[in-house]
C-alpha cells in the first residue's frame, strides 16, 4: 500500500486547532480581564497580590503590579500583551508562591503522569479484555452481568470510591501509605533515595492506579463489545468459520483487530482529557499535580495561577488531539482524510 | 398509548428503575414530612441530637454495636424508701417530712442494659420548706456509689469539706445534674478522681459510671437545721444522650444524617431537574437548527459544540466559578443559580450532537420531502414530522443528563467549590471525608448512603432513558 502525505488534511487540522487555541486565549482574557474590569469593576492587579509581601502595603503592591504587568495600560494593549505572553509562555511571577508561574506548573505537570498514564493503559487492557469476553458471549447471562458492571462504572463517583478505599485500607488497616509524603520517607523519617524511592512511589500509586482504571474502563468496554458483536456477525467471520479456522483464532486474530480500534481511539481522547479529570484523585491522595494546583488556586482565589494552569491544560488537550488526528489514519486505514 | 405503556411495563429493567426513581422522588418531595429538620448545617438547634458519630439505631443488630445506647428519657418511678423520716406520694409530688437530723433516701431503680452513653443527666424539682436542708444526689451500682452532687443552703456551704451547690430554701429549685457540667468544683465524686481524669471528667464520666446492670438514682434528703423540714420533690427524671440515633445515625456535629440525606435528595433532584431542562433545551434547539437547516449554520453550531467539547470541562467549571466568586458577581446572582447556569451551560454538547445526528437522519426521509412538496414550512415540518420522530431520543437525553448534573454538582460540592452551607449528597461526602480520621473509624452510615444514592439514581435513569428511547422511537434510531 502506497502511503502519501495528506497535506491538505494536515494543514486543515492544524489551522482548526490553532483557531481553537486563539479562541481559548480570548475566552480566558474575557473571564480574567474583561469580566472583572467591566462587569465587577475590580482591578485585576488585586488578584496577583498576596495579603502581605515583604512588608509592603497593599495599595503600593497593587500600584507596583499595575506598572510591572502593564495593568494600567489601555485594554487593547493589555490584550495584545496577554496573547503574546500566552503564546510565548511568559506567565510572569507569582507573588503568592514567590516563584515563577512556569516553574510551579512545570513541577506539577509530571506528577500526574505517574498515576494517570498507567491507569489509562490498565483501563484499556480491562476494556479490551472484558469487551471481547462479552462480545464472544453476546446475549448470555455472563455478557449481561459484565455489561451491567461496565455501565455501572459510568455512574460511580470516583471520589466516593477513593475516600472509602483510603479510609478502610489506608487509615483503618494501614495497608498502604495515605499520602505521597508518607510514601517517600523511610520509617525513621529520612527521605528515600534510589530504588527505595521508586519502590515507595510504586507502593503509593498502585492503589489509585487500579481504582481509576476500574472506574474508567466502562465506555471503552462498551465500544469494544459493540464493535466486537458487529464483527462477529459480519460475513468475513462466517467465511473464516466456514473455512475451518478455530474459533479462538477467529476471535483473537481477526475479530479483535477490528473490535479494538474504537477503544484505542477513545483511549487517545481520554489521554487528552486525563489531566483535566485528575482533581479528585490528587486531592484525596494528596499529591501535587495539575489538578491539585488548579483546585488549590480556586480555593485560595489565585486567579493568576488558575488562568495559566487552565491555559496549559487546554493547550495539552489541543496538542494531544492534534497528534491523534495524525495517528488515527495509521491505526485505522478506513479513516479517510477529508 | 396503551400499547406503549404495555411495552414499557413488560421490561423488567425499566420497572425496577422506575421503582428506584419513584423512591427518590418520594423521599425528596416528602422531605419535610420525613424529617422535622430544615438545615442541620447552619441551625445549631438541629445539631447535637445525639453523640457525634452515633450509629444508626438498626445497626445494633450487629454484635459489635449491640450494646450502644439510644437516647433515653425516662421518668424515675416507684422509689425504695429508706430513712427515719416520713414520706408520702400523691401522684405528682413526693413529700418528705423530717425532724431535725432525720434523713430520708428516695432510691429510684434504673436498669441500664447498654454500654456507656455519650452523656447523662438527672433532673427534678425540689421545694424545701424549713430552716435548712441538704439534698444529695447519688448513683449507686451494687456496692459502688457515685456521689454526684450535694445541695445545701448557701450559708451552710462553707461547713462542708467536699464541693456543694447552693439550695434556696422556701423556693422552687430546678435541679439538673448533667455529666457535661460536673466538675471538681461542684461534684464530690469528681473531686475524688485522680488529677488528669478530673480535668476531662465531663467527657469520661459516662464511661466511668455506666456499664450494663442495675443502678439506682438516690435522692437523699437530710434535715441539717434545728426545726422541722418539709421537702417536695417533683418530676424526677433520668435522661441520657445515646450513641445510636435515627435511621442513619449522626455526623460530626451530632446532626441527623437521615435529615441531611433527605434534604440533599430534594436539593439534588431540584437542581438536576432545572439544569437538565437547560441542557436539553440548548441541545434540542442547537441540534434541531444545525440538523435541519444544515449548511453554514450547521458548520458554525458544530464548530461551537466542538469548541466546548475540547475545553477541559471540570477545570473550566472551577475556573469560571472562581472568577464569579472573586469578582463578587456571585453576591448578585447567588451560588445556586450560578451553579445551575454553569453546569447547564457547559454540559449540553453531547445532547446537541445526538439530536443533530437524529435530526439529520429524519430530515433525509421521504415523508419530510413529501411534506415539503406539499408546501409545509420548516416549523410545521419540525413540529409535525421531526419532533415526533426524535421524541424517544429527547426523553432518553433527559434521563441521561440528570446523572451528569448530579455527578458534577456533587463533585463540586465535595471539593468545597459548590454549595457548602446546605446539605447535599456531595457535601455530605465532602464533610465525611474531611471530618473522619483514623480515631473515629470508618463512618459508613455517613459515607455510604449518598454514594449509593447517586449510583442507584443514575443507573435507574440510564435504564429508563434507554428503554424510553427504544420504545418511543418509531424508527430504530439506536441502530440495532
Amino acid at each position: 500500500m502506497r502511503f502519501s502525505v495528506p497535506w491538505r488534511y494536515l494543514v486543515k487540522r492544524i489551522i482548526e486547532r490553532i483557531i481553537l487555541l486563539i479562541v481559548i486565549i480570548n475566552f480566558l482574557f474575557l473571564i480574567i480581564y474583561i469580566i472583572p474590569i467591566y462587569v465587577a469593576h475590580l482591578n485585576p492587579a488585586e488578584f496577583y497580590v498576596p495579603l502581605s509581601y515583604k512588608g509592603l502595603s497593599r495599595s503600593t503592591e497593587v500600584e507596583a503590579i499595575d506598572r510591572e504587568f502593564g495593568l494600567n495600560q489601555p485594554i487593547f494593549v493589555q490584550y495584545i500583551d496577554y496573547v503574546k505572553n500566552m503564546l510565548t509562555f511568559h506567565f510572569g511571577y507569582s507573588l503568592i508562591y514567590d516563584e515563577p508561574v512556569s516553574k510551579i506548573i512545570l513541577q506539577a505537570l509530571p506528577v500526574d503522569l505517574i498515576i494517570l498514564v498507567p491507569s489509562l493503559i490498565l483501563s484499556t487492557v480491562f476494556a479490551i479484555g472484558l469487551g471481547l469476553f462479552s462480545a464472544v458471549r453476546f446475549g448470555r447471562l455472563s455478557d449481561s452481568i459484565n455489561t451491567f458492571f461496565a455501565i455501572l462504572t459510568y455512574f460511580i463517583p470516583g471520589f466516593w470510591v477513593l475516600i472509602i478505599f483510603l479510609q478502610i485500607f489506608g487509615f483503618q488497616l494501614g495497608l498502604f501509605p495515605t499520602n505521597i509524603a508518607q510514601a517517600l520517607i523511610s520509617p525513621s523519617g529520612a527521605p528515600l533515595h534510589g530504588w527505595a524511592y521508586i519502590a515507595g512511589l510504586i507502593k503509593f500509586s498502585i492503589a489509585p492506579i487500579i481504582i481509576l482504571a476500574l472506574l474508567a474502563y466502562g465506555v471503552r468496554m462498551a465500544l469494544t463489545r459493540s464493535y466486537g458483536v458487529e464483527s462477529m456477525g459480519s460475513s468475513y467471520v462466517t467465511y473464516l468459520r466456514a473455512k475451518g479456522i478455530p474459533e479462538r483464532s477467529v476471535v483473537y486474530k481477526h475479530v479483535m483487530r477490528n473490535a479494538i480500534i474504537p477503544a484505542i481511539t477513545r483511549t487517545g481522547i481520554d489521554f487528552a482529557f486525563v489531566i483535566a479529570g485528575s482533581v479528585f484523585v490528587e486531592d484525596i491522595f494528596g499529591f501535587y499535580g495539575m489538578g491539585e494546583l488548579l483546585y488549590r488556586s480556586a480555593l485560595t482565589f489565585n486567579v493568576q495561577i488558575l488562568g495559566d494552569a487552565f491555559y496549559i491544560l487546554s493547550l495539552y488537550v489541543i496538542v494531544v488531539l492534534l497528534v491523534l488526528d495524525f495517528i488515527y489514519p495509521l491505526i485505522d486505514p478506513r479513516v479517510k482524510y477529508e | 398509548m396503551n400499547r406503549l405503556v404495555n411495552q414499557l411495563l413488560h421490561r423488567k429493567a425499566f420497572l425496577i428503575s422506575l421503582v428506584i426513581l419513584l423512591f427518590f422522588i418520594f423521599i425528596a418531595s416528602a422531605a419535610n414530612y420525613l424529617t422535622p429538620y430544615k438545615d442541620p448545617y447552619t441551625i445549631t438547634s438541629e445539631q447535637h441530637l445525639a453523640a457525634p458519630y452515633s450509629i444508626p439505631i438498626w445497626a445494633r443488630i450487629f454484635p459489635q454495636y449491640s450494646k450502644y445506647p439510644p437516647n433515653t428519657n425516662m421518668d424515675l418511678k416507684s422509689p425504695l424508701i429508706l430513712g427515719n423520716g416520713s414520706e408520702s406520694f400523691n401522684g405528682t409530688a413526693y413529700t418528705v417530712e423530717l425532724k431535725p437530723s432525720e434523713y430520708e433516701n428516695l432510691s429510684f431503680p434504673l436498669s441500664w442494659n447498654y454500654q456507656y452513653p455519650y452523656s447523662f443527666s438527672i433532673s427534678f424539682i425540689a421545694i424545701p420548706h424549713g430552716q435548712a436542708a441538704q439534698i444529695n444526689v447519688l448513683l449507686k451500682q451494687q456496692n459502688k456509689t457515685y456521689f454526684l452532687e450535694s445541695f445545701v443552703p448557701s450559708a451552710d456551704q462553707i461547713l462542708y469539706t467536699y464541693p456543694t451547690c447552693p439550695l434556696s430554701m422556701g423556693k422552687t429549685n430546678s435541679i439538673t445534674i448533667s455529666s457535661e457540667s460536673l466538675s471538681s468544683s461542684n461534684s464530690p465524686y469528681v473531686s475524688t478522681l485522680p488529677g488528669n481524669e478530673r480535668y476531662i471528667a465531663s467527657a469520661i464520666l459516662p464511661q466511668l459510671i455506666f456499664k450494663p446492670g442495675k443502678y439506682s438514682v438516690i435522692i437523699s434528703i437530710e434535715n441539717i437545721g434545728t426545726s422541722p423540714l418539709k421537702v417536695y420533690i417533683y418530676q424526677p427524671k433520668f435522661s441520657a444522650v445515646g450513641r445510636a440515633y435515627g435511621i442513619l445515625g449522626t455526623d460530626n456535629n451530632g446532626a441527623s444524617v437521615f435529615a441531611e440525606f433527605v434534604l440533599g435528595a430534594r436539593f439534588d433532584l431540584e437542581i438536576a431537574a432545572i439544569a437538565t431542562l437547560i441542557i436539553v433545551g440548548i441541545g434540542l434547539i442547537f441540534g434541531l437548527v444545525a440538523g435541519y437547516v444544515g449548511g453554514k449554520v450547521d458548520l458554525f453550531l458544530n464548530a461551537l459544540t466542538d469548541f466546548f467539547l475540547t475545553i477541559p470541562g471540570l477545570p473550566l467549571l472551577i475556573t469560571l466559578e472562581t472568577i464569579f466568586v472573586v469578582s463578587g458577581l456571585i453576591l448578585k446572582i447567588g451560588i445556586v443559580p450560578l451553579l445551575i447556569a454553569i453546569i447547564g451551560g457547559l454540559s449540553w454538547m453531547g445532547t446537541m450532537k445526538i439530536i443533530r445526528s437524529v435530526t439529520l437522519s429524519v430530515r433525509s426521509r421521504t415523508f419530510v420531502e413529501a411534506s415539503k412538496a406539499l408546501g409545509s414550512g420548516p416549523f410545521r415540518i419540525i413540529r409535525k414530522h421531526v419532533l415526533p420522530n426524535i421524541l424517544g431520543v429527547v426523553f432518553a437525553q433527559i434521563a441521561y443528563d440528570v446523572p451528569v448534573v448530579i455527578l458534577t454538582e456533587s463533585g463540586l460540592d465535595f471539593l468545597g467549590l459548590g454549595i457548602t452551607k446546605f446539605p447535599t449528597w456531595g457535601n455530605m461526602l465532602g464533610y465525611a471525608s474531611a471530618y473522619t480520621s483514623p480515631a473515629n473509624g470508618f463512618v459508613w452510615w455517613w459515607v455510604l448512603p449518598p454514594g449509593f444514592a447517586i449510583i442507584f439514581l443514575s443507573v435507574a435513569l440510564y435504564f429508563i432513558g434507554s428503554t424510553l428511547q427504544d420504545v418511543l422511537s418509531p424508527y430504530k434510531v439506536r441502530g440495532e
